[in-house]
């Protein structure tokens, strides 16, 4: 009985970290807790309450009834609220965005986390868990022949002082300099790549952290730099070792997968930068599938519960049942896969035809269809001509063009969607994809539902 | 005798991956991979071994395997 007693209590509470943060916290503050909950997720440990439309109202009265001290923003002059002058406040409300910040322990008393079930006629639409916000990049996309330089200026003085802040308090916690913080990092990118920009990547908070991708394709340079670190499974059906010698494999992992700020003057051209990677080689280093690779890779990933399966290989022909029966079982486990539609100018080949799988058609910089991408059973768009991403060392980075490049456009915001809910899995993935698309001006036989956006 | 090729069975789901496999088995069929995840065995057979499979309880398709997917060298213009 004492022990029941004492456990059910252990479970109210919540966590250390989030319990110190108050809605008044300073940044400082809620970076330390942040570094105290250990991980590397940017969550500053707050929750935004988002209400639905015309709900605001009933909404702040609603946090009231809960037992919230609530602020409102209109009691401040000009309504410019600053979170340090909120005192003892559980929450605030920004009426005229319909919005309310609550502190990380207020909301956890009372359930109000990401997540969290939300009854039907609730005022609040969603909850969501705050980032830290760093100042933005200069995000172009650079013509060839190099890339252009940062702006010096705010921006990247916003960057280096966040750094400084995590720095000093990572030696405050830690006893040691960390050289390597990831926002120090960030302050060197130098924007991102055409196909990022046009899908709106670089302004999402989402990383693809807890979603697993698997990218079945020639395999990976597993010693890369730019994926040091990273939590890696590879696996071979080829009988040739997972290290890619192709550098198809790699080139579409950097896209799906690849570091959010990469070393020194490269754009940011990868995705799902916190996402797990799941490595299917079924591609020879020669670029072909030995038997029946491919299957034996879908069933690979679809054991391993990867949320994401990316497959840039196409072949001529009508869809394959098996194809089509691999890529049920996958939407049946909640998982999504997603096939390039292939290079032919021709009617898109298996296993993108399955009705089961997302197929991708690829876009120029203009946002019009590839001459090559081809057509018919088309779900989505990506950006697919002239693709910078990773290449093996000791090349490092290269550009290629093709449906294979614009699938794992797909596969990384699809790796970024399925980050911000876990009900967006499998069918619904598939359906949110399609619906917040980026309507383009050509026939659906030639896009599907349009440009491929982040959340 | 017909020449032995490469088959993809894909189950119906009506019948375990294990009770179809024996069948197969039975029928002649050389077992070479069992996906059972994706509800799929892969294997050699005849031409008429392979007519006999489709008429196995819980076997929805018995197709060729398809030929191989070639994405071309690391240098090809389009991929």
């Amino acid at each position: 009985m004492a022990a029941k007693k004492s456990r059910s209590k252990a479970t109210g509470q919540p966590s250390g970290g989030a319990a110190s943060v108050h809605v008044s916290s300073p940044v400082e503050e809620l970076l330390l807790a942040a570094l105290e909950r250990g991980g590397d997720s940017f969550e500053t440990g707050r929750y935004l309450v988002t209400f639905k439309e015309g709900a605001a109202e009933e909404g702040l009265r609603s946090l009231g009834a809960q037992g919230m001290r609530v602020a409102d923003t209109r009691d401040f002059e000009g309504q410019a609220a600053t979170l340090e002058n909120v005192g003892g406040a559980d929450a605030v409300v920004f009426p005229e965005i319909g919005v309310a910040l609550i502190g990380g322990a207020a909301a956890q008393e009372r359930a109000m986390v990401a997540g969290a079930e939300i009854a039907v006629d609730s005022p609040i639409e969603s909850i969501d868990p705050e980032y830290f916000v760093f100042a933005a990049n200069d995000y172009g996309w650079y013509p060839e022949g190099g890339f252009a330089q940062a702006s010096e200026g705010g921006s990247g003085e916003h960057l280096r002082s966040a750094a400084r802040i995590l720095e000093a308090i990572a030696r405050e916690v830690y006893g040691v300099r960390q050289p390597q913080l990831e926002v120090e990092e960030e302050a060197a990118v130098l924007g991102a790549t055409w196909g990022l920009t046009a899908c709106r990547v670089p302004p999402s908070v989402r990383s693809g952290a807890g979603i697993k991708v698997a990218v079945l394709d020639t395999g990976m340079d597993l010693g890369h730099p730019d994926f040091a670190g990273r939590p890696i499974v590879s696996q071979t059906f080829v009988g040739q070792p997972v290290q890619d010698l192709h550098s198809h494999g790699t080139h579409c992992i950097g896209t799906a997968c690849g570091p959010k700020a990469p070393a020194g003057n490269t754009p940011r051209y990868g995705i799902g930068h916190q996402s797990s990677i799941f490595v299917g080689k079924v591609l020879s280093n020669s670029g072909s599938s030995v038997g029946g690779s491919v299957l034996a890779g879908m069933n690979w990933a679809v054991a391993n519960r990867c949320q994401v399966i990316s497959m840039s290989l196409e072949g001529p022909g009508g869809p394959v049942p098996a194809f089509t029966a691999a890529g049920q079982a996958a939407l049946n486990n909640g998982l999504l896969m997603i096939a390039a539609a292939g290079n032919r100018s021709s009617p898109t080949g298996q296993p993108a035809n399955s009705p089961t799988i997302m197929s991708v058609a690829s876009l120029d910089q203009n946002l019009r269809p590839s001459s090559f991408s081809n057509f018919g059973k088309i779900d989505i768009a990506g950006p697919g001509r002239d693709v910078f991403s990773s290449v093996p060392r000791p090349t490092r980075y290269g550009t290629k063009s093709g449906t294979s490049m614009a699938a794992p456009h797909v596969a990384g915001c699809a790796a970024l969607w399925a980050q911000t809910s876990p009900n967006l899995r499998g069918v619904a993935l598939w359906q949110r994809l399609r619906a917040t698309a980026r309507r383009l001006s050509f026939p659906a036989s030639r896009v599907g539902a349009g440009l491929v956006q982040a959340p | 005798m017909s020449e032995s090729k490469k088959w993809v069975v894909t189950m119906s789901g009506d019948r375990s991956l294990s009770e179809v496999e024996q069948d197969l088995t039975g029928a002649g069929f050389v077992v070479d991979q069992v996906l059972n995840e994706i509800g799929i065995i892969t294997g050699t057979a005849s031409e008429d071994v392979a007519d006999d499979l489709r008429a196995i309880s819980g076997v929805a398709d018995v197709s060729p395997e398809p030929p191989p997917i070639n994405i071309g060298p690391p240098d090809a213009p389009v991929s």
